[in-house]
């Protein structure tokens, strides 16, 4: 890497601050808060002010990342990831149960969720290792072995709490970074071919309630209201707002409490509903440019491998996340707990998702090009 | 430090220092899998955009479906009220429970306290729903009252929550229920008027408890006369012990209908009362031989084709054979009588050879005139079909002649035999006021004036000759006339012995009837007051009268001068 005269001022780094991203993000905020406040029935209380807040205050986290030197990120990827698979490791036994799953611990009376802690930290620990290994040797099956060592043992312990949703974007992303760095195809396809051999034994393992979840998406009227009601009202509310929507404030079915988790994870389909096919394809646009920019940023990221792939990870895991919401509350796939990233309400999710950012953005801003003006 | 290059533009290549040397791998490779992962990404962001845009092409089709069955959470229905405004149904806001399981934290306690509270919640049910975390809606009980949910609410239970929601309530309880009808749990009629106002008058679909904005529908029903017409009957039936008992009273010339009741009675908040095969309504949805008051229409007809005036003599003495049955009277009078008499000693002899002498074909003419062979409808639903025999001869025209062959609901019975004494025209029956708005119905001419003014003459001699049939249904100061019928019950292996439907057909007052009334008994028992008979003369027939006297104060009568009050 080459080594620039002296250590950029706050202000250059400030210059230097992918803008496009941060404008992105903040008109996603902007949404969220503004269908929040529709959700509560045209009211800031309780959702959308708290919503506001919370990204003012992630976007602030978001510089403060991105200010910290790439070097310093680099340095703390081993400690995180081993902190964070410290945490998922303690949740079964000290953890607190909600809806039937352990996924919090109490910590000096704060709910953390450690698997939050981890979609950084396993970013930020793929990252470093291929950015240690000889390029050459990314592809040996020694390296592959153990980097599916590092990502099995987050998914392993994330399956037991349990949480499906997360422990496949642990999968999803931890492949992802893997594909990125060059490892061979040959090994993406011999997992999928594995994978398909898997399938029948996964399948008879599925908690009683992923089974049905997946019955339910095949067939979602057979229970219209016990399983398959989130997918069935969800899918009547996008239909009811057609091609222009219902208009803001008037969506009939969130109004009428018809569209469940309304706030958090089905908090497109009110945006759906009352904006229509060309509102939520408008949100849809704002995401993808969003992700484009990101992978734009990892392009550029001057043949600096850790920065590429930390950058690439926060893209994937932004994708992941996407994706997955979009495409559950469309009908596309079964229902999986995930939050739409700055739109839906809630704290922890939405802050990992800043810090990753800030971090993708450090390692542009600190990667050595000269100060531009 | 091992570095990946990446493809620069030559701007930035200029710009950018020369890595260190080591290019293990091509440099397209990074730009590539950059470029593959994005390019999977945008495969995956126009397959949900496809979704939406069906989902949103499919709108209009499915809009209606949403707006109608999920997006409302109930039907706002018009008020039914009586006659005089007087509430018989109305939509009240209620309470509903329902759980979300996977927030409900202790589900045992949560039973056991709701157990308490909500007399008949099966536990085990309830418990093995709760137990599915995946369910996000489970119902534990509708319809609560105001007070109940506030202290289902005072448990704080977490997990369980209210929503409202219309529900029909009818304050009279029973009162006019089969009139009435039903309505389903989500508040849309499916039975009596209930359901003629889903069709005919519309119900809202609202998003909230909203009661309807529609002005209330309102009937011809009188609640006090329907009352007092309903502890009558109840009466009669215990009196009697029947098994049911039916009764209306109807204006003669409008068809309005101010009473009707069939006993027992149903509750239309009460699903199961409405189902209830032996509580069904026996004036309209079921069909009887109503026996001698069908003599009414006989000899209307003999008189209206002028083949007989009321004088005219019938020997009735000649024997009359039916296959290898003699059709006999009750009490052979072993004279000739005349068509008077036959009317007054209620003859199957004189009724049939009256009929006899008028054909067939004139005695079906005249019956479909009367409109008692086809198919009637009213605000409260379908009137059962007539059934008429299927082959319709010499032996069909002498017993439907006094009343057995053809079987018609009471109501449309009513109907076709106002119009003998309203002065001939016929009688559409209605359960709603007719206003000038909805103006009367066409009418047709069944008999002449003169003919009327016979018929109307027979029915009150009836009740004033110390020997006619209906003498005690005379109640003074109404001037009742009528006549009786006592049918022997057809069951599926021929006639009952003893099982009979007692009747008496009313009208009064006799010389410009403003009311018919049908009273009908279904298999009285003898009795010691009855002399061990269950004649009409000596069951329906009184019956008829303190129903008249109860309810006679309350009508709207030229002269009642003379009423006992």
């Amino acid at each position: 890497m080459f080594q620039s005269s002296r250590p950029l001022t706050i202000a250059e780094k400030l210059v230097r601050l992918n803008w496009p991203v941060l404008v992105l993000v903040a008109c996603l905020a902007a949404i969220g808060t503004a269908t929040l406040y529709s959700v509560a029935g045209g009211s800031f209380e309780p959702w959308a002010q708290r919503h506001a807040q919370r990204c003012l205050a992630g976007l602030l986290l978001l510089t403060a990342c991105a200010l910290v030197p790439a070097r310093l990120w680099r340095a703390a990827a081993v400690p995180v990831y081993l902190m964070a698979l410290v945490l998922l490791a303690a949740v079964p036994f000290a953890g607190v149960e909600a809806m039937g799953a352990k996924r919090w611990l109490a910590v000096a009376g704060l709910q953390i969720q450690p698997s939050e802690f981890m979609k950084v930290g396993l970013v930020l620990m793929l990252a470093s290792v291929y950015a240690a290994l000889p390029p050459g040797e990314v592809s040996k099956p020694r390296w592959v072995g153990l980097v599916l060592a590092l990502i099995a043992v987050p998914v392993m312990l994330t399956l037991k709490q349990p949480d499906l949703g997360t422990a496949l974007l642990f999968l999803g992303l931890g492949l992802g970074i893997m594909f990125l760095a060059g490892v061979a195809l040959g090994y993406f396809a011999g997992g999928i071919l594995v994978t398909l051999a898997a399938l029948p034994l996964a399948a008879s393992r599925l908690h009683d309630y992923q089974r049905r979840r997946i019955e339910t998406f095949l067939d979602p009227a057979a229970d219209p209201l016990g399983s398959g009601y989130h997918i069935t009202q969800a899918k009547i509310a996008l239909g009811a707002g057609g091609w222009a929507g219902q208009g803001y404030l008037n969506g009939s079915q969130n109004r009428l409490d018809f569209v469940p988790e309304k706030m958090t994870d089905f908090i497109f389909v009110v945006i759906g509903e009352e904006w229509g096919f060309l509102g939520a394809s408008t949100v849809l646009a704002l995401f993808a440019a969003l992700i484009v920019c990101l992978f734009a940023s990892a392009l550029r990221a001057r043949g600096d491998t850790f920065g590429r792939l930390v950058i690439g990870g926060g893209a994937l895991s932004l994708s992941i996340y996407v994706m997955i919401n979009v495409a559950m509350v469309t009908g596309l796939i079964p229902v999986v707990g995930v939050p739409l990233p700055l739109i839906s309400y809630g704290g922890t999710a939405l802050m990992t998702l800043m810090v990753a950012l800030g971090i993708a953005m450090s390692v542009r801003i600190h990667d050595g090009a000269p100060p531009r003006i | 430090m091992l570095i990946l290059a990446h493809p620069r533009t030559p701007s930035e290549r200029s710009q950018a220092a020369q890595p260190e040397p080591a290019i293990p791998l091509p440099e397209p490779r990074a730009a590539d899998q950059v470029r593959l992962v994005g390019g999977a990404l945008s495969l995956l962001f126009l397959a949900v955009a496809g979704q939406l845009a069906s989902l949103a092409w499919k709108a209009e089709s499915m809009v209606s479906a949403a707006m109608v069955e999920p997006v409302a959470t109930s039907f706002s229905r018009p008020d039914i009220v009586d006659r005089n405004g007087r509430l018989l149904a109305t939509d009240v806001e209620v309470h509903s429970l329902y759980a979300d399981p996977a927030r409900v934290l202790d589900a045992d306690e949560a039973i056991e306290k709701l157990a308490a509270l909500l007399p008949g919640l099966d536990e085990a049910d309830l418990r093995k729903s709760l137990s599915d975390g995946s369910k996000r809606f489970v119902w534990v009980r509708r319809g609560l009252t105001p007070k109940v949910a506030q202290t289902v609410h005072d448990l704080g239970l977490p997990g369980f929550g209210f929503r409202k929601e219309l529900r029909r309530a009818y304050p009279l309880g029973a009162l006019a229920g089969h009139v009435l009808g039903r309505v389903d749990a989500d508040n849309k009629g499916i039975a009596g008027v209930e359901a003629y106002i889903d069709e005919h008058v519309g119900i809202d679909a609202v998003h909230a408890t909203r009661p309807s904005d529609r002005a209330p529908v309102r009937l011809s029903i009188d609640m006090a006369v329907q009352a007092g017409l309903e502890a009558e009957l109840a009466d009669a039936m215990a009196r009697y012990q029947t098994v049911s008992a039916g009764a209306l009273l109807m204006d003669a010339k409008s068809g309005e209908i101010v009473a009707a009741a069939s006993l027992p009675r149903v509750e239309p908040a009460r699903a199961a009362d409405v189902t209830d095969q032996a509580k069904r309504d026996r004036l309209q949805s079921g069909t009887y031989e109503l026996g001698s008051i069908f003599k009414l229409m006989t000899i209307a007809m003999a008189l209206d084709r002028k083949q007989a005036t009321l004088g005219t003599m019938v020997d009735v003495r000649v024997p009359l054979n039916v296959g290898r049955f003699e059709i006999k009277d009750l009490h052979p009078a072993g004279r000739p009588l005349s068509v008077s008499e036959i009317f007054i000693h209620s003859s199957n002899v004189g009724a049939a050879m009256l009929a006899l002498e008028a054909g067939t074909p004139a005695q079906k003419e005249f019956l479909a005139r009367a409109g008692l062979v086809s198919e009637m409808t009213t605000e409260a639903g379908t009137v059962a079909v007539p059934r008429t025999p299927n082959h319709w001869d010499r032996a069909e025209t002498i017993t439907i002649a006094y009343g057995h062959g053809l079987a018609v609901a009471p109501l449309q019975f009513a109907a076709g035999a106002a119009a003998l004494v309203n002065g001939g025209m016929s009688v559409v029956p209605t359960y709603l006021v007719r206003s000038a708005a909805s103006g009367a119905p066409p009418v047709t001419r069944v008999i002449s004036e003169a003919t009327s003014r016979d018929i109307r003459t027979l029915m009150r001699a009836n009740v004033t000759d110390a020997s006619g049939t209906g003498r005690r249904a005379d109640v003074e100061g109404y001037e009742v006339g009528g006549k009786t019928g006592t049918a022997d019950i057809a069951g599926p292996r021929g006639y009952r012995q003893g099982g009979v439907i007692s009747s008496f057909f009313a009208a009064f007052p006799m010389s410009s009837p403003r009311y018919v009334a049908l009273v009908l008994l279904f298999e009285p028992k003898p009795s010691a007051e009855t002399g061990g008979k269950v004649l009409a003369g000596l069951t329906a027939a009184p019956v008829a009268a303190g129903i008249m006297r109860r309810i006679g104060p309350l009508l709207d009568l030229p002269n009642k001068s003379g009423a006992q009050r």
